[in-house]
């Protein structure tokens, strides 16, 4: 029995390694053919990741929200060799077809993974919204995007791009993507966990006003190692568009003002507050926010498996990839965290207030 | 006496938009209950008894008491084979007569996903339209 799923595994592994390969030579022969190629490198949580492209039309749609982690060129010495390499292309622009599909409509799955094209070596998934292929050989840190039509990437990914490959890339690697919001300062920061609609936006926002700096209002990344930190991901804000009034400031600072009949408000941080962005902090405690109507906020103390409670569900969920690496490292980071209940009032300048009261005054 | 059940520790669950999202941070796996699932998983975090949530979902579904009774043991059995549910034992019954529902609704069976990466699912997820080349369809409805 055990060799049979053995043999079985193996052959998945196989199967999903030649179609990698399939893919990987159809890129190298249309980036040939098409000619213009160009690379942009990125530091994200201490990893070096480079992004080739082939054309221009994915460079500003998959690059702004994480231009604040951007690495120049020039800096990086000779021979070096990144982490990762995403290897992008749309097919609109270059006029070349990904391979096609070698699996049934049934093996798409929820989360975009494509059952059966899974497995220790390869991750295979839709990007829903935009459906992106994307495909990753973690024995060679290389990854193809592959998109049919550019024009079709929805906000929401261009505002948090290659979600799925440093889901998964990242947690093998003790870092996590997480589905919280994180604001401080360099000597130490908040993890902001809860649902949508809980306040995270709201509080990480309004930091911008204050003191304070911000490393996320949305997703994050978090490492247990050495010590609990957080790592700025994508400088991009969100809110409602109906919640717009309590972020007075922020009014005139939004990218689709007239689209927001179908979309969230999105900020990006780093063309607008660049010196409010923090690339990292060590995590001093988790805050779960709760909007409460009062017009004070204050915090309260509560157990870290509420934390725990109110960030992996929704972390889960939504991350493609996201499973027992995920939740291993989400537990060694809170637990080892107090954690707090934030009842957020509706005097907005007052959150960042308490958040810097509470992390300088250190009830820590 | 009946069997009352209790919710695994390594557990973790929210409702999100009437969806249960269960995860057991031991395998790392994630489920969704939908539907009678999630009424059914209601009952369980307040520590009912299998007879008392066969009674609710009898006074609440236009369905007959087997059909219920099979789809709750069903669904309970998929639940603790999972390692989502303890089962216990209880002297009492846990409900009153006049806390069930007073009006019936259409019975929709429940539904249990298990989303896994790695392993094989207890239920796949709706086919998606693919083109002929084996690719979803785009949404030509989201615009840049």
């Amino acid at each position: 029995m055990t060799q049979v799923v053995l043999d079985k595994q193996a052959i998945g592994i196989a199967r999903s390694v030649a179609f990698f390969e399939t893919v990987e030579q159809a890129y190298q022969k249309a980036a040939q053919n098409f000619g213009d190629q160009h690379s942009q490198y990125f530091d994200i949580a201490d990893h070096l990741i480079c992004l080739q492209f082939v054309g221009s039309a994915l460079t500003q749609r998959m690059t702004r929200a994480i231009a604040h982690l951007e690495v120049p060129i020039e800096v990086i010495p000779d021979g070096t060799v990144p982490d990762l390499t995403i290897c992008l292309m749309s097919e609109r622009e270059t006029g070349c077809a990904r391979p096609a599909a070698v699996w049934e409509d049934y093996q798409y799955q929820r989360r975009g993974e494509i059952r059966g094209f899974v497995n220790e070596r390869i991750y295979t998934a839709m990007q829903w919204g935009s459906e992106a292929l994307v495909i990753l050989d973690k024995l060679r840190n290389l990854v193809f995007y592959w998109v049919e039509d550019h024009n079709l990437i929805p906000y929401w990914e261009s505002g948090a791009p290659f979600q799925s490959i440093f889901n998964v890339w990242l947690g093998e690697r003790n870092v996590q993507l997480v589905h919280g919001a994180a604001v401080g300062c360099e000597n130490g920061g908040v993890l902001l966990v809860g649902k949508g609609g809980s306040g995270k936006s709201t509080t990480a926002l309004s930091c911008l006003n204050s003191p304070l700096q911000y490393l996320s209002d949305d997703y994050c990344l978090i490492t247990p190692h050495p010590v609990p930190k957080a790592f700025s991901l994508y400088s991009t804000g969100k809110k409602n568009a109906d919640d717009l009034a309590r972020l007075p400031f922020l009014r005139s600072c939004m990218s689709n003002p007239d689209q927001l009949d179908r979309e969230k408000a999105v900020y990006f941080i780093q063309e607008l507050f660049p010196e409010k962005i923090l690339r990292s902090c060590p995590l001093k405690a988790t805050l779960i926010p709760r909007v409460t109507g009062r017009s004070e906020t204050t915090i309260e103390e509560t157990l870290p498996q509420m934390g725990l409670a109110a960030l992996v569900p929704s972390t889960i969920m939504q991350l493609s990839g996201a499973g027992k690496i995920a939740c291993d490292l989400m537990s060694q980071t809170l637990l080892a965290l107090p954690c707090y209940f934030l009842n957020v009032g509706t005097d907005i300048p007052q959150i960042a207030q308490v958040i810097q009261q509470f992390l300088v005054e250190g009830e820590l | 006496m009946q069997k009352i059940f209790q919710i695994a520790p390594q557990v973790l669950r929210e409702l999100i938009d009437g969806e249960v999202v269960i995860i057991n941070m031991q395998s790392g796996s994630y489920y969704s209950l939908m539907d009678t699932g999630a009424i059914v998983w209601e009952m369980l975090e307040q520590s009912w008894g299998r007879s008392d949530m066969l009674d609710r979902l009898v006074a609440q579904y236009d369905a007959d008491a087997d059909t219920l009774a099979q789809s709750l043991d069903q669904l309970l059995e998929q639940l603790h084979n999972e390692s989502l549910i303890l089962v216990a034992e209880a002297t009492k019954t846990s409900i009153k007569t006049e806390d069930l529902p007073q009006q019936k609704q259409p019975f929709t069976p429940p539904t249990f996903y298990k989303y896994d990466d790695m392993q094989e699912l207890l239920l796949v997820d709706p086919i998606h339209d693919v083109d002929p080349a084996g690719w979803p369809n785009l949404q030509q409805d989201i615009a840049a």
